[in-house]
């Protein structure tokens, strides 16, 4: 009696699942299948430009040792930049004051990373030139 | 009479509302558990955006092709339906665990690109949905007949012991070392490290192929496992760690012999994984 009863018990509980977890399965499924295929879009028809740097200066801040301006770096071309130098530069007319840099480890495609340089002169006073030096591939 | 089987039923129905419902928190428990190393990597974040997009795809079909498998072997006996159904929830659940701590480690922050957030996550929810889906076995302690048998077929401890090479190859390949540890080797170490890798794997399979055997000391048995689970499982690390290297682009311009040395050097975890597999998963 009781062995028929376990194995019927046993087949209503596998037959079946509530209907929160086919809703989980699906999520999954999308999840799964979604990644997939943008995957398969960016390497079918993504961007595969070298990379393509523009340095924007963000803010300009006085610190105890001199003054600091904040970028971004923002990567428009389609591959990632390894070991980014960044570096800003202040000049007078055409003399050059002080020029100070950075390393970024990376600028992935189409993204943007934050980063400081420090100067002793106040960049405000001064004509400063922010540009990317050079990257390494990945 | 009527009252009571209505009765007997709602208590099914909520026997298996909570059976779903302690599946889901075991799933959770193993995905975080085994993904941790790997989400706290910073080569897999970094992967995640400039590793091959067309490789990153090809990874995830054949690690969904994987977890279907682990569901298929590791999983009760059950209809096909339910451990399609098994296999998606871990899926869901490895999403979930990598979204949610890659976005409490700051790693996935604004400011990054549509590309860069979904390969981060898309490639670090495979560990958590691989742990979502091993989970699933400890919780299911009686085996059927039926489940034994295909959990013991020749077929199936093949595929558990490639599960477990890409365990871990998976958790080292990203790292710099594997190319690195080729270069400080010679081809002798390379010889040595290849017997090496071979022995741990004879002592692994002998003991877990022993079953009821008094002694394992015979030759037809030890030649037996040699040849049924060393040599091919040996194989098999080799192969799944040439293609996980390849995935992850650290083979890309490398001259054949630092090919064949870092797969070497990948191939002993990849070997160990493979063959404590079945002790492990």
């Amino acid at each position: 009696m009781a062995v028929p009863q376990e194995a019927g018990k046993d087949q209503g509980k596998l037959k079946d699942a509530p209907l929160w977890v086919w809703g989980i399965a699906v999520l999954g499924l999308a999840l799964v299948l979604g990644s997939i295929v943008f995957m398969l879009y960016e390497a079918a028809g993504g961007d595969s430009s070298p990379p393509n740097v523009t340095v924007r200066l963000d803010s300009i801040r006085a610190t105890q040792n001199g003054f600091l301006i904040e970028f971004r770096a923002i990567n428009e071309g389609g591959t990632t930049a390894q070991g980014l130098t960044v570096e800003g530069e202040l000049r007078s007319g055409t003399e050059s004051l002080e020029t100070s840099n950075t390393t970024i480890e990376h600028v992935p495609s189409h993204s943007e990373r934050a980063g400081g340089l420090f100067f002793k002169s106040d960049p405000r006073q001064f004509e400063l030139q922010l540009r990317a030096k050079g990257y390494e591939k990945p | 009479m009527v009252d009571s089987s209505k009765s007997e039923r709602a208590g099914q129905e909520q026997g298996l509302h909570h059976r779903f419902g302690v599946d889901l928190a075991h799933d959770f428990g193993g995905a975080i558990l085994f993904s941790v190393p790997l989400l706290m990597t910073m080569e897999m974040w970094w992967l995640g955006f400039y590793m091959d997009r067309f490789r990153l795809a090809l990874f995830l079909v054949l690690a969904f092709v994987m977890v279907l498998g682990l569901s298929y072997f590791e999983g009760g006996e059950e209809t096909f339906k339910i451990e399609l159904l098994d296999a998606l929830v871990a899926c869901a659940v490895g999403y979930t665990v990598a979204t949610v701590m890659l976005f409490l480690f700051g790693i996935i922050k604004p400011g990054m690109s549509a590309n860069e957030v979904v390969g981060k996550i898309s490639l670090l929810a495979v560990p958590p949905t691989i742990g979502a889906i091993l989970a699933r076995r400890q919780l299911d302690i009686k085996e059927t007949r039926k489940e034994r048998r295909r959990r013991t077929g020749y077929g199936a401890k093949l595929f558990l012991m490639g599960v477990g090479a890409i365990f871990l190859a998976f958790q080292l390949a990203p790292t710099e070392e594997m190319v690195r540890i080729g270069h400080m080797m010679t081809g002798w170490h390379a010889a040595a490290l290849a017997v090496v890798s071979l022995c741990v794997m004879q002592a692994f399979i002998c003991s877990i192929e022993r079953g009821r055997r008094a002694s394992i000391f015979s030759a037809a048995f030890f030649w037996g496992v040699f040849i049924r689970f060393t040599i091919i499982g040996y194989a098999l690390a080799l192969l799944i760690s040439l293609y996980v290297l390849w995935t992850f682009g650290r083979l890309d311009g490398a001259p054949a012999a630092e090919i064949i040395m870092a797969t070497l050097v990948l191939g002993f975890p990849a070997a160990l994984g493979t063959a404590a597999a079945r002790l492990i998963l």
